[in-house]
């Protein structure tokens, strides 16, 4: 262009050469114009230069036949071509291959003369990327040119795929609505319409006072408005109701949309639906109500404490009660609570430990133990910012720990001192033991130490273990618990009788696992139970003995009359043979008498227990026992009324039967000496294979209550120094011992003692003899 | 010796033996002896006749000796002397009680009872006949 300027100023200075002087002046006049206007044109012509070539824009001149004939630098800046390289191919080689058949059809439509603006196609780069150009075009119909100019709007359009996608995801996933300055709802989302369950048509037009939760008041909708019509944001949750009358939470936010002159011309609201989330709020907070859990937060820098509702009820403080300062949580403990829940605060907060402790505290209905965590949040510099945690009540479960510990206490105190053996065996490991208490120590002279994880084969004879063994697999199998009344043993401290019982502990499946056993050692008791037998018996023979001593009496206050009358006789030498025969007979007689009642005596107070059984006709015992109580029924005016059935014969040990005997008929005597009618009938029959000694008194039977248990040893209705309480209980086993029965005949109107013994007959006996 | 000739002696007793023991005795004395097994039979011979001396067994079927003991001490006038003959122990109080000269404990010496009865007899005139 300057070049052709350049020209065009040298063309004119060689015509003002040649032209006539006259003509000069007009020359000179259209020279300068010339001039002017080459000047004027020249500056046009390096404007528009300018522009071409510093545009932005892109800017090309392109021929139908598919070149680029002109191109703006800006061209290789985008593309990253040079000119020539740009210039040398056809512009539809650089083009998207997706884009190629629009463009070709985009410059057909060009060639023949219309316009285009705001055609799109991507263009490919050096580096093999593609931008996005937006054309405008015009054709030269006369040269067939195409002027053009193309905008890279790669990075605009990224910008808008990036916000529609954005705005996508948000319009699925959150409520948005616009209202208009009014209020009015002027567009919504599917999403609003889908969780409202109103339609687009419901909805539009209409105040968002359709949607408000009655609960909620007017005094969050005018909060709300106030802020959004003063032009900030609104954050906050919402209640609202759905068409269906259903209750749908909304985080919100609602912020004014304002023009360019800073004027509000809607207001734009985005709800997300958190229903789900509250309603797990509300079972959290519902979780922690029950398991008592009071939640705090406490600000280190302000000293702000914030409590939750139930933490006034764990501190039985009202909201108005506390100022919500940490020092107010510090007065509330106690001062033992104090020293350890505030040491405890300031290692947490100096990092050194957890902030998890139980301390306690004074509230108005007592002291409680609190149970309390906690955790604390630092900055980046590691200083606490916001410490936050947990409070609950232990006071029971300190109060149990507490008891527990003393229950085991007891328990263990309770076996150390247990005056019998206890001892427990698992059953899953062989009935090793695994509880061996003090008394057992000291019964079997083992240490708990030497036999706890042994077994019974490992301190018993073998026997003896196996015997153990057994009744300790019966005691599993069984389901009450398992008594052995006697059940010998040899310990380190010599052989003992124990009083054993067994039982069961069951695992949670049911099956045996713990063998639980006591030991009582009735060894001294089967002593002091010999020796009280004895002292019974002595007892009733001393509650004989003025009985016994009326029996002798008499045959001595004979004997010794007979014998001084002899004496006197023999003295006056007036001998009668005859008649000092006859004395001598009385008096041998008379001493029978008393021998019988000695001998009697003297089986009765021997311990027959081993006397062998004989066979011995009934009636002949019966007179023998007679022999010591006939008198006694005499001196208290007792009838005794004797009816016995000829030559039974019984086995029996002839002193424990007389002892039984007597023992009843003492008891019936005992019974109604003091009766108006007083009569004992001692009886004696056979039936069937049984003979049967009936011992009745006129008494009226005895009462229900007592029958069920006189035969119990120890049981007595005498006063007390009377009787031992032993008479029928040992009778009872003595009759067993002789296969035989005592019992009390209820059908009998008087009282009436019944024993029973097998039957023998002369016939069997005389066999047996052979 | 003892002499109790001319004394009518009554001995209450269930034991025949005893009895005759005590009899025996008396008889060799001189005294004129009846029977008697029990309180009531004594009674019984007690109204038909006068005895100087009575000696009573106490525990007897059919009336014993302290029931004896207190019907005659009912009666009035010429009362026997009376005894007994006891396995229990009675102490002084119950003794005049009864109206009894002495008891007798068993088993008895019959030589002590003859001289006691018949030295409570000597302050007393012999009955007629």
């Amino acid at each position: 262009m300057e070049k052709s300027i350049k020209a065009l100023e040298e063309s004119l200075a060689i015509l003002t050469k040649s032209v006539p002087t006259d003509a000069m002046p007009k020359l000179k006049l259209a020279v300068d114009r010339l001039a002017d206007f080459s000047k004027t044109f020249s500056a046009q012509v390096v404007e528009l230069h300018n522009f071409f070539t510093m545009s932005l824009d892109l800017l090309c001149v392109a021929g139908t036949d598919g070149m680029f004939k002109k191109l703006n630098p800006a061209f290789s800046k985008v593309l990253g071509y040079s000119a020539d390289e740009l210039l040398s191919q056809p512009f539809l080689d650089f083009v998207h291959p997706d884009d190629l058949a629009a463009t070709v059809k985009e410059v057909e439509k060009l060639s023949s003369g219309a316009s285009t603006i705001g055609f799109e196609n991507r263009y490919r780069t050096k580096d093999g990327s593609y931008r996005l150009f937006s054309w405008t075009s015009v054709p030269d119909t006369k040269t067939g040119l195409l002027y053009a100019t193309a905008r890279d709007i790669t990075e605009q359009r990224k910008r808008e795929v990036e916000h529609d996608q954005i705005f996508a995801v948000v319009n699925e996933a959150a409520l948005i609505a616009r209202k208009d300055t009014k209020g009015n709802i002027i567009e919504v989302n599917d999403q609003f319409c889908k969780i409202s369950g109103y339609s687009r048509q419901e909805l539009i037009g209409k105040n968002h006072s359709i949607l408000n939760h009655c609960a909620q008041g007017t005094g969050l909708s005018l909060e709300i408005w106030d802020t959004i019509s003063s032009g900030r944001m609104w954050r906050g949750d919402i209640k609202n109701t759905a068409k269906d009358g259903s209750l749908y939470w909304v985080r919100t936010v609602i912020s004014p949309i304002k023009d360019f002159q800073n004027k509000i011309i809607s207001y734009l609201s985005v709800r997300f639906d958190i229903t789900l989330e509250k309603a797990a709020e509300e079972e959290n907070r519902f979780i922690l109500d029950c398991l008592g859990l009071g939640i705090w937060k406490f600000n280190p820098t302000t000293q702000e404490l914030h409590w939750d509702n139930s933490m006034y009820r764990l501190y039985d403080l009202n909201p108005a009660d506390f100022s919500g300062h940490y020092n107010a949580w510090e007065s509330s403990l106690t001062l033992e609570g104090k020293t350890k829940a505030v040491d405890e605060l300031g290692k947490a907060l100096r990092g050194e430990k957890e902030f998890d402790t139980i301390f306690e505290i004074q509230t108005k209905v007592g002291k409680r133990s609190i149970g309390a965590r906690g955790k604390v949040i630092r900055d980046a510099a590691g200083a606490p910012q916001l410490m936050y945690g947990v409070n609950w009540d232990v006071t029971n479960a300190k109060l149990t720990e507490d008891k527990l510990i003393e229950k085991e206490q007891l328990l263990s105190t309770i076996l150390d001192t247990l005056p019998v053996a206890v001892f427990a065996k698992d059953i899953q490991q062989d009935f090793q033991w695994v509880l061996w208490n003090k008394y057992a120590e000291e019964l079997f002279g083992l240490k708990a130490k030497d036999c706890l994880g042994k077994s019974d084969f490992d301190f018993f004879p073998i026997e003896q273990a196996r015997f153990f063994l057994q009744k300790d697999i019966e005691a599993s199998q069984s389901k009450t618990v398992l008594d052995i009344p006697e059940e010998p043993a040899s310990t380190k401290n010599g052989y003992v009788t124990l009083h054993t019982k067994k039982t069961v502990i069951r695992d949670e499946k049911g099956s045996p696992k713990i063998l639980l056993g006591i030991c009582e050692n009735i060894s001294p008791q089967k002593e002091a139970q010999k020796q009280l037998i004895h002292s019974a018996k002595m007892s009733s023979l001393g509650e004989m003995a003025a009985g016994v001593a009326h029996e002798i009496n008499n045959p001595l206050a004979i004997i010794h009359g007979k014998a001084r009358r002899l004496l006197k006789v023999l003295a006056n030498g007036k001998v009668d043979a005859k008649e000092i025969q006859e004395d001598l007979q009385k008096i041998e007689m008379t001493s029978d008498r008393i021998t019988k009642i000695v001998k009697g005596l003297r089986s009765f107070s021997r311990n027959a227990e081993k006397d062998p059984m004989e066979k011995i006709l009934l009636n002949q015992v019966i007179d023998d026992t007679m022999a010591f109580c006939k008198e006694r029924f005499k001196n208290h005016g007792v009838e005794l009324r004797i009816n016995l059935e000829s030559d039974l014969i019984v086995e029996c040990s002839p002193p424990q039967l007389g002892q039984v005997l007597l023992n009843l008929l003492n008891n019936a005597h005992d019974a109604i000496e003091n009766l108006p009618e007083k009569w004992v009938e001692l009886t004696c029959c056979t039936k069937g294979d049984w003979v049967e000694i009936g011992v009745t008194d006129s008494g009226p039977g005895i009462p229900e209550a007592i029958a069920d248990r006189m035969m119990e040893p120890f049981f007595t209705t005498k006063e007390v120094g009377k009787g031992t309480g032993l008479g029928l209980s040992l009778s009872k086993g003595i009759i067993e011992d002789h296969h035989g029965k005592l019992s009390l005949d209820r059908r009998a109107t008087n009282t009436r003692f019944v024993i029973e013994l097998p039957a023998f007959s002369q016939s069997q006996m005389e066999k047996k003899a052979a | 010796m003892i002499s109790l000739v001319g004394k009518k002696i009554l001995i209450v007793d269930d034991e025949k033996l005893l009895r005759e023991v005590l009899r025996d005795g008396f008889v060799d004395c001189g005294a004129n002896v009846a029977e008697a097994e029990n309180g009531n039979r004594a009674l019984e011979m007690l109204k038909k006749e006068r005895f100087d001396a009575v000696i009573s067994d106490v525990k007897m079927p059919g009336g014993d000796g302290i029931f004896l003991m207190g019907k005659i001490k009912e009666q009035g006038g010429d009362k026997p002397k009376c005894f007994l003959c006891s396995g229990f122990d009675f102490n002084s109080e119950q003794i005049r009680a009864m109206g009894v000269v002495k008891v007798f404990s068993k088993p008895f010496n019959e030589q002590e009872i003859l001289e006691i009865v018949s030295d409570s007899l000597k302050s007393k005139p012999t009955s007629a006949g």
